[in-house]
């Protein structure tokens, strides 16, 4: 922190802690006509942007705006300063509102005229005497902006979340400013059964609040995942205020400017991988998985196919989706009852979520408990009018981790039926149906969803693969006390492997056409001496699913065409796992 | 409490009274004088100055706009006097003892001005009252400014009518606005006296040349006269349509809150002129205008600051409406020590109690008590609308709008009603600051609505008799609530409340495709097209989306009919049914997608539940009742318990499901459509069983089905390749996709999905096609010709000469009157897709097509009754019999002779004859075999008409059955040997 010069210090500071006298500056500076504030470019929001952007360009210097958290009952931000959210958003439908940015001012006694600026902040603005606004003037400019209630990423993996490390001088001068000024007291923002229902993980600690977005063109879309600058205020809340008159005050950050949460966020600092460097990330990764399913090496290589999968839309159909049943791992026991929250209980399936974690940015646990399954909801539903999340209303490419070893008899009732049955459409369909009044939304979705289970899953999912006696036996060693170590990675394998999987996931893809015959032939030909022998003919499904196995087998050594080689090893990764899956059948029927 | 919307202010301020009373003073003590603009003010300044050049910044409309109909206190303490004519001194008027009027609300102004008019001016009773009967209109969706407005308007016409003659060319244009009242009122004037049908001509109208000249509105007047409901439904198209009022469209929706209130009092007056011996009372009360359908509808989405206080129109769906809220508009005090009384009008959401006497002599202190039986209250209702999912933004979550009801409008739309609503746009700030000088930041928008129509009221039909449309025009939103609910038939109406608005563009679209021969082939392509081949169901399944037409018989005692097609598929495991039935689901107006696994017999239909928090009894609907008017489509349907599937009986027939549970007694209509796809016995088609026999579900229930397909995973290459090839495509680029979707076939035009959900949707609310005579012989025909199908599959083979085991009758699907009710439902279904009015004969050709294909009458082995699986490929009809007979008889000639010349004659004719299958290896002997294409060329050669490949195939087979021939390898390598034996017979 000593490289930093003082006078940057200090420029930080006036940014964090008085942004609004820095905008206003801007505004004075810019005299702007009310075309720039009102047109449909908002050229004066582009220009504060450009400002706090150039402010806050570095990493380094990001990390000196606080965090915004919320989680505890405490309140850490002070009305005015800016902070810095990282959030997914829940609900954009909070509607736009109407913004007197400037005010013309008439001074009835000495017929003075004067403007007034006021923009990201709520707040109304005293007058002194005998000034008041010209409500018909020309002049005055009214603006809209976009209300999104955003909460923090459900599921996101520690490493994975905004830096809170303020500068140990900065926090000093902050615990000042705010012991200067008469504390805030929120009650009214306690975490309360409201709030709660409108975070998907239920129960689980988040920060929310209400984000404006003061162009409304730009403002993000539901679950997009982004960080968002913006100045912080407790507010007023317009869904509420519907309903009573109660007028409970929110937290709201008025949004400078948002970005979407790319890698480059995530692991800053690492050199975009080189084509080369793709087989030898895959194979540290393949090792790496390999170790954390006891030296399944087939189930890792499934693993890791299954982490680098992504659904796309082509037509009417969703191709690319890989969802992996892995069966094999222990039963919890049944007197072991875990509180029903989003964590799993048993030490194995925790084994295996945790090592996932690691590696992908957001991945949530679902143990199949009753308790849980019966009194949480899955799917997001507006009918009362606000949209409560459901725990399926996560953001694209999050990792989903099921665990049915935590599943015993017993009574499964209405709500846990639908609690399932959305989730069998989120794995088949990639959708989660949003229950709006009058009519119900089919939302797309992209959810990885890997279940861990001691059987065959219940669910029905694209590729199910019974672990290997050793990796079994590794796995029912796994207990809650004594967990062996995980051959430690050291950090820059991990941020490489982060980086891999996320590189590799986004690749473009394509199918030569003479590989496109190769299989087609290929096809009609097994399936031909299927019909002669009288064996198992391949089905359209297991076709479509060797396609998928291939592809992301392509992807996975940084192909982005399908080879003949890529094609041979996906069918006899297919023939292993399904040999593998026969014998388990037929010694389960022994 | 003012940040509610409602609670708009209703009356005007103390300053527009106080102009307003010089006004009348002026207008009556003096000869009224051309006045030019005075020099005002200086904010009229400006104003003046952009009224000089034509019109306002729009931004400044903005603002204002928020002034004028925000509740705050800042606004209407500190804007200058906005209403009255510029043209007036504002020195406080002398004659008059209107002191006391500036400490009265404007309402109780208004009262007390006319009253005081007609003590003073005794001779101008008749004025009087309709300037009083203008005052008295107060629409509360029109804001504060209405009342004040209209009072004035009062003021006016009593101008007009002291100064006769000298008719000044004043220019009086509300402060702030290009509205010019007297130019409004002329021009309205003569719209409503003279516009007629020739103005707007509909597009395809039989109105004869004087029913085109006869004004509209004087109609509509006198038939508010008689109807007693007093409004007046404005098109706003009208208006544009008539030429004089060519501003006027652009004044009513920039300017609504002052040219409304100025089209009520035209209104009034034109309806007093009508009928003078009207009852006044009636007449002064609710005499409105509601303009409806503007040029263009905004999406809620694109409401921007700019639109604040300009007439919008939305469409959107009701999610929410409160309970009405008594407003009161006008408090009614009297003093407890003299008896002294006043009223008081609503003031941004507030009633000021007076804190003194109003009588001089009195002026007693906090003696005023509200006298709640004399003061008076509106209606008003809050409401949200919501967007439709047309308009919503791929991967958006729908906005929502709230609205503001006002008196008649009150309950008029239910929740779940789709509505185009017009209305004015506002804003209003969201904290109510008691202290005047702040600047408060926020404004919450709202609707204040003035015209409520119902989409998808069967508009295209009503325009086939546009003239009466216009004359429907006037009928009061309550009235057509009560007319769509009168439609009684409770189809009719679930139908009419889940319409979908059509554009005009894309009526016009539909009436194209629908003459396009190739429509029912592009339309199923475009059903799920990620499906692999499979035309024939998705055929199917287009007309069971499509249904045919729900029959109400007249006669007593005789049922309704059902219109649903019901449609299972049978198959193999693997070969997309669950796709084609999420397909289905995906594009059906209404359904519900459930796998039989998972539904007990209640999950289906209904249940009684014991809601947690209120302890009571719910009634929970299950998937058939939540699916009716739609589609349900059930997965796994054999594995559905019998119990389950004995509901199923109920539904599928008689289309309602009972339910007596926990006390609950009732009958639920569930007219859905049934989709079903189910497995064979033994998870895979066993070519021994019959088709029933692999079904394994009850005959009675299949039976209620009208279409059943058997959907098998068989073994062909070429078929098998084109499906590798398809699905390994899902996974290139886009571009080849679609190349190799183009390339692969005719270069058949695909339709998007949600173009087909709106045709679908179109085609099943406004095509009700009736069964023509010629189409009703065919119909018969069919039938016959089904019920027959079975001897004459049983003849043709009788004339082949081969074994009839008499077998047919074991496990076969016999055609019963169902079928013939099914057909009927199908061709109906068929005509629907073509959006045609009549069944015709073509379409009865289809359907009974399609349902021999379902049926597979044709593929079971005739002399077993079991089904010949190569023979489902061809899907081959009885009805080519005969025409089958004539070519078998032919290749048969031909099969022989050759191999008969090979026998007898030179081996170069056996080389001929061998050269198509030269390298296959499994060629018996040199003469008597030749490849399928080969034997198929010589048959062509000799006939003089191409011999359809399909019929060509059947022919084979049954003379390889019949022993004359043997067949080697498969598909394009198919040899046809001829047997020894064959020759020597």
């Amino acid at each position: 922190m000593a490289s930093i010069p003082t006078t940057s210090l200090e420029t930080f500071r006036k940014h964090v802690y008085s942004p609004l006298a820095v905008i206003n500056g801007l505004y004075g500076e810019h005299k702007s006509d009310k075309d720039e504030i009102s047109g449909h470019d908002n050229e004066f929001g582009k220009a504060v942007k450009n400002h706090f952007k150039s402010v806050f360009s570095s990493p380094e210097a990001l990390e000196r705006i606080p965090v915004f958290d919320r989680s505890g009952h405490s309140t850490r931000h002070k009305n005015g300063t800016l902070v810095r959210f990282r959030c997914m958003v829940q609900d954009p439908s909070y509607g736009e509102e109407l913004h007197l940015s400037v005010a013309h001012l008439v001074n009835s006694e000495t017929g003075e005229v004067k403007q007034k600026f006021s923009q990201y902040t709520d707040a109304d603005h005293v007058l002194d005497e005998g000034w008041e606004v010209d409500y018909s003037s020309s002049s005055n400019v009214f603006t809209e902006k976009e209300v999104a209630y955003c909460v923090s990423v459900p599921g996101q993996s520690e490493w994975a979340q905004l830096g809170t490390a303020v500068a140990p001088l900065e926090s000093a001068f902050e615990s000042m400013s705010v012991s200067s000024e008469p504390k805030i007291t929120d009650a009214s923002v306690d975490i309360s059964a409201a709030i709660q229902a409108k975070y998907p993980l239920r129960s689980m600690k988040h920060s929310a609040a209400l984000v404006k977005f003061y162009s409304p063109n730009t403002a993000p879309k539901v679950l997009s995942v982004i960080d968002v600058v913006g100045i912080y205020e407790l507010g007023y809340n317009p869904k509420e205020q519907n309903d009573d008159s109660s007028q409970g005050t929110w937290p709201c950050i008025h949004s400078i400017y948002h970005t979407s949460v790319s890698l480059d966020c995530l692991v800053p600092g690492l050199p975009k991988p080189a084509a080369a460097d793709y087989t030898s990330r895959r194979s540290m990764c393949l090792a790496h998985l390999a170790s954390v399913l006891g030296g399944d090496e087939l189930a890792a290589q499934y693993l890791l196919l299954h982490l680098l999968s992504k659904t796309v839309a082509v037509q009417d159909a969703k191709v690319g989706k890989f969802s992996l049943n892995l069966i094999g791992f222990p039963n919890s026991d049944k007197d072991q009852m875990h509180p029903a929250t989003f964590s799993l209980g048993n030490p194995s399936t925790q084994w295996v979520a945790s090592a996932l974690s690691q590696l992908v940015p957001r991945s949530v646990e679902i143990p199949f408990d009753l308790k849980l399954l019966n009194n949480s909801s899955f799917a997001p539903n507006a009918e009362l009018g606000d949209l409560q999340a459901g725990v399926l209303q996560l953001p694209f490419d999050t990792q989903l981790v099921c665990d049915e070893t935590c599943l015993h008899e017993g009574t499964l009732d209405e709500r846990g039926v639908r609690n399932l049955q959305a989730l069998q459409t989120a794995i088949l369909d990639q959708t989660v149906t949003y229950t709006y009044p009058y009519q119900p939304i089919d939302m797309p979705s992209n959810l990885r969803v890997l279940i861990l289970s001691t059987g065959k899953s219940i669910l029905q999912n694209d590729c199910g693969l019974y672990l290997s006696s050793p990796a079994i036996q590794f796995l029912s060693t796994i207990k809650g006390n004594d967990t062996p170590e995980l051959k430690p990675l050291d950090p820059m394998h991990t941020e490489q492997l982060r980086q891999y999987l996320e590189y590799v996931r986004h690749m473009e893809f394509n199918v030569p056409q003479d590989v496109s015959d190769a299989i087609s032939s290929e096809y009609a030909e097994l399936r031909r001496e299927a019909h002669k022998s009288g064996g198992k003919m391949m089905t359209q499904a297991e076709l479509a699913l060797t396609v998928t196995v291939a592809r992301l087998l392509s992807i996975s050594k940084g192909e982005s065409e399908l080879s003949l080689d890529s094609w041979k090893e996906a069918c006899s990764l297919e023939r292993s796992r399904a040999e593998r899956n026969d014998k388990n059948k037929a010694t389960n029927k022994k | 409490m003012s940040g509610d919307p409602s609670s708009s202010p209703v009356l005007g301020h103390d300053s527009d009274v106080e102009e307003f009373a010089t006004g009348i003073d002026e207008y009556n003590t003096l000869p009224e004088t051309p006045a030019p603009f005075s020099p005002p003010p200086l904010p009229l300044a400006r104003a003046r100055q952009q009224i000089q050049q034509g019109g306002r910044v729009g931004t400044g409309t903005g603002a204002g706009a928020g002034a004028r109909t925000s509740a705050s206190n800042v606004v209407l303490s500190s804007s200058p006097p906005r209403l009255g004519f510029s043209d007036l001194p504002s020195t406080p008027g002398g004659g008059f003892s209107f002191g006391q009027s500036s400490q009265l609300a404007a309402g109780g102004m208004a009262m007390g001005y006319s009253e005081a008019l007609s003590s003073q001016l005794g001779n101008m009773n008749v004025v009087g009252q309709s300037s009083k009967s203008a005052s008295g209109a107060r629409r509360g969706d029109l804001g504060s400014r209405a009342q004040a407005l209209s009072s004035e308007l009062g003021d006016m016409v009593i101008s007009d009518r002291a100064s006769k003659d000298a008719q000044p060319a004043e220019i009086r244009t509300i402060w702030g606005t290009i509205v010019h009242v007297r130019e409004v009122m002329t021009v309205f004037k003569d719209f409503l006296l003279h516009f007629t049908p020739a103005h707007r001509p509909p597009a395809d109208h039989n109105l004869s040349d004087s029913e085109l000249q006869e004004p509209v509105y004087p109609q509509l007047i006198k038939h508010m006269h008689d109807s007693e409901i007093y409004q007046l439904n404005l098109d706003a198209q009208n208006i544009c349509a008539y030429p004089p009022a060519a501003n006027l469209y652009k004044q009513l929706a920039n300017y609504p809150e002052e040219v409304v209130p100025i089209m009520d009092y035209v209104l009034t007056e034109l309806y007093m002129e009508q009928f003078p011996d009207a009852d006044v009372e009636l007449a002064q009360s609710d005499l409105k205008v509601r303009p409806y359908n503007l040029s263009n509808s905004i999406n809620m989405r694109d409401l921007n600051p700019s639109d604040i206080d300009k007439l919008v129109s939305i469409r959107g769906m009701l999610i929410r409406s409160s309970s009405v809220i008594p407003d009161m508009e006008r408090a009614f005090f009297r003093c407890l020590q003299c008896d002294w009384t006043t009223t008081v009008g609503i003031d941004r959401g507030v009633i000021n109690e007076p804190t003194q006497c109003g009588n001089t002599s009195c002026l007693q202190k906090d003696a005023i008590e509200l006298v709640h039986n004399r003061s008076s209250f509106a209606d008003k209702q809050l409401s949200r609308l919501q967007e439709t999912p047309e308009v919503i933004p791929d991967g958006q979550t729908p906005h929502t709008l709230t609205l503001v009801m006002h008196d008649e409008l009150v309950d008029v739309a239910k929740p779940g009603d789709r509505l185009e609503i017009t209305g004015i746009y506002r804003g209003v700030p969201v904290r109510t600051n008691p202290r005047n000088r702040t600047v408060q930041a926020i404004y919450r928008t709202y609707v204040d609505v003035v015209h409520i129509r119902r989409l998808g009221r069967s508009r295209v039909q009503r325009s086939t008799k546009e003239g009466l449309d216009i004359s429907e025009a006037v009928v009061d939103p309550q009235r057509e609530a009560a007319m769509l609910a009168g439609t009684s038939d409770g189809a009719a109406e679930s139908e009419d409340s889940k319409y979908q608005a059509f554009t005009s563009q894309e009526i016009e679209e539909f009436k194209r495709w629908s003459r396009d021969p190739r429509l029912f082939d592009i339309l199923s392509r475009s059903l799920a097209p990620s499906i692999y081949e499979m035309e024939e169901v998705k055929r199917g399944l287009l007309l069971q989306l499509f249904g045919g037409v729900r029959k109400q018989f007249l006669r007593a005692g005789a049922p309704r009919s059902r219109g649903d097609i019901n449609v299972l598929l049978v198959g193999d495991p693997g070969v997309s049914k669950s796709q084609m039935l999420s397909a289905v689901h995906a594009l059906a107006p209404r359904g519900i997608y459930t796998s039989g696994k998972g539904s007990s017999a209640v999950g289906l239909t209904a249940y009684v539940t014991r809601d947690p928090d209120t302890r009571q009894l719910v009634l929970e609907s299950g998937a058939l009742v939540l699916s009716d008017d739609g589609i349900c489509a059930i997965d796994e349907f054999d594995k559905m318990s019998e119990s389950t599937r004995s509901v199923l009986h109920e539904v599928m027939e008689q289309q309602t499901i009972s339910i007596a549970k926990a006390g609950i007694i009732t009958s639920l209509n569930a007219r859905c459509s049934i989709l079903a796809a189910a497995n064979p016995v033994d998870s895979k088609w066993n070519k021994d069983l019959s088709i029933v026999e692999n079904m394994n579900l009850p005959p009675t229930l299949v039976s209620r089905f009208d279409l059943v397909f058997i959907v098998l995973d068989t073994v062909d290459e070429t078929m098998d390749r084109r499906l590798a090839r398809h699905i390994v495509g899902l996974y290139m680029e886009e571009n080849d996709a679609s190349d190799m979707a183009n390339s692969e076939e005719d270069t058949l035009s695909m339709v998007p999905t949600e173009k087909l959900t709106r045709y679908i949707a179109y085609a099943r609310r406004y095509v009700r096609p009736s069964i023509t005579d010629e189409a009703s012989d065919a119909l018969v025909q069919e039938y016959v010709n089904l019920r027959r199908m079975g001897r004459d599959t049983a003849a043709a083979n009788t004339t082949t000469g081969a074994v009839q085991a008499g077998g047919s009758a074991n496990g076969r699907v016999t055609a019963t009157a169902r079928q013939l009710e099914s057909m009927i439902r199908m061709s109906e279904a068929h005509a629907r897709m073509r959006l045609s009015e009549t069944v015709d004969h073509s379409d009865v050709r289809e359907a009974s097509r399609l349902m021999r294909e379902a049926l597979r009458e044709s593929a079971t082995d005739p002399r077993t009754g079991l089904i010949d699986l190569d023979l489902l490929n061809t899907g081959f009809a009885a009805s080519d019999r005969r025409q089958l007979d004539a070519i078998k008889r032919e290749t048969r000639n031909i099969l022989l002779s050759a191999v008969r010349t090979s026998l007898t004659s030179a081996p170069s004719v056996s080389d001929d004859a061998t050269a198509g299958s030269g390298n296959s290896p499994d060629a018996p002997h040199a003469g008597n075999s030749a490849s399928y294409q080969t034997w198929m060329d010589r048959l062509n050669e000799q006939s003089y008409a191409p011999v359809p490949p399909r019929l060509f195939d059947q022919v084979i087979r049954e003379l390889q059955t019949e022993g004359i021939i043997n067949v080697v390898g498969t598909g394009r390598n198919m040899l046809i040997v001829v047997k020894q034996s064959a020759i020597h017979n």
